[in-house]
């Protein structure tokens, strides 16, 4: 491949190609990328990707919609509630299923454990691709709290496979709400030490800012949203957008959409996890 | 805009579109000559400014193949989706949206890569996760593959 897209181009001194190849720390076995570099500016890049597909939707086609649970599950596996969130609010707003009251509630719930999991994981891993593997640690030291209190309720600490269309697949355990409380009183207490790890650090800050600028035209035309999008300037929160009908208890809670200057700025995700929700 | 006003500036557009209304959103049926034009317009227009193209799927609806494509407004707020189908299941062609939408580009090869539809005026227009010298669509209803594909219902 490598040859062939030598080819096409024109070749000029100092410049050269370099497959960042699927084994690589930091594209998680999931993207190879030719790169076309100039010292280290990187002029062009030519992704090639599919590592990670695995083919879900044909396979959906052949299954039964308790069954597909199991293979949204693993879209985004790091949040894996929230993928089937998705699946079971499709399903239920097709077939015109009401769903309890209280099911929305330990919905979203858990969407929102799931999503500071999936947000710990994120930071943490940033960081160590970095360089600072401390910040490792301290993400993952707080994700496995979140993950046991998964793991008492529904039985898995990754992929949970918990709801259902038309509810979930039982009741939460008795400790449930217990564990919730006393997970967030102790997160907020985390999130200056996190502040204070990578935020202000000047490595973070000269590896970071100004680095792979989006302006917010480019960020909505390639649709770019979430983290990313909002790091941008624009502030696309799926969780307010009227549109989507969400059954969840979003519209009660108090939902703050930072809209962050810096590029991947960990800033953004400490408000957004100090303003979740209020139980 | 409501639905009303934004069902009229694509009859006004594409005439011979049909629109339906369903809970979430407003669908146009858009003939695949006018999809470009229509979709020009409603980016480039002051009073529907769709400048967030947030889903294009490929969709086969034996017999026919198309795209769905889903518009939102950032700036009003306003969704809608635009339909479009083609009969030809051998060619499939349609326009490409990617000077429209950025994000585009890597979804129609996605499109193009499993179900064959290929987009007219695309800057790459090869398969993305498939290999090259792949044969066949995956994704189209017809496609068979007794090797990869294990048929648990017969």
């Amino acid at each position: 491949m490598a040859e062939i897209v030598a080819q096409q181009t024109d070749l000029i001194d100092e410049e050269y190609f370099i497959n960042m190849g699927p084994q690589h720390p930091s594209t998680h076995g999931v993207l190879r990328l030719l790169i076309n570099l100039h010292g280290e500016i990187v002029n062009d890049v030519k992704p090639y990707c599919g590592y990670i597909h695995r083919g879900i939707e044909k396979m959906c086609e052949r299954n039964t919609y308790p069954q597909i649970i199991h293979l949204t599950d693993r879209l985004d596996y790091l949040s894996a509630h929230q993928n089937n969130e998705a699946v079971c609010m499709l399903v239920e707003n097709a077939l015109e299923i009401e769903i309890p009251e209280r099911v929305k509630y330990i919905r979203t719930i858990i969407d929102e454990l799931s999503r500071l999991g999936s947000h710990q994981l994120w930071w943490a891993a940033f960081g160590m691709d970095l360089g600072a593997l401390t910040t490792f640690f301290y993400g993952l030291r707080d994700r496995e709290k979140i993950l046991d209190i998964f793991e008492e309720t529904t039985g898995s600490r990754l992929i949970q496979s918990y709801y259902c269309p038309g509810g979930l697949m039982y009741d939460i355990h008795p400790n449930f709400q217990k564990r919730v409380k006393e997970f967030l009183a102790y997160f907020k207490t985390k999130l200056p030490e996190y502040d204070e790890l990578l935020s202000g650090n000047v490595i973070f800050i000269n590896r970071t800012k100004d680095v792979g600028f989006l302006s917010k035209e480019d960020a909505i035309s390639f649709g770019v949203t979430g983290p990313s999008g909002r790091g941008s300037g624009f502030a696309c929160d799926i969780r307010k957008n009227i549109h989507t009908m969400c059954t969840t208890k979003y519209n009660s809670t108090k939902l703050f959409v930072p809209n962050a200057i810096h590029l991947l700025d960990t800033k953004f995700v400490l408000p957004k996890c100090g303003n979740l929700f209020r139980l | 805009m409501t639905n009303q006003e934004l069902q009229q500036r694509i009859l006004e557009l594409a005439p011979q579109a049909v629109c339906t209304e369903s809970k979430q959103y407003l669908t146009a049926h858009i003939p695949a000559d006018k999809l470009y034009t229509v979709a020009k317009q409603l980016k480039e227009s002051k009073d529907t400014k769709f400048d967030y193209l947030f889903s294009l799927t490929g969709v086969d609806a034996n017999p026919a193949l198309g795209v769905v494509y889903h518009l939102e407004s950032t700036e009003l707020g306003h969704c809608i989706v635009l339909q479009t189908m083609t009969e030809n299941r051998e060619q499939p062609m349609l326009d490409s949206l990617c000077d429209i939408w950025k994000g585009a580009e890597l979804q129609e090869r996605e499109v193009f890569d499993l179900f064959g539809i290929s987009f007219n005026n695309h800057p790459d227009m090869r398969r993305l996760f498939m290999d090259d010298d792949w044969q066949g669509y995956p994704l189209r209803k017809d496609y068979v593959d007794t090797i990869n594909i294990i048929d648990l219902i017969k």
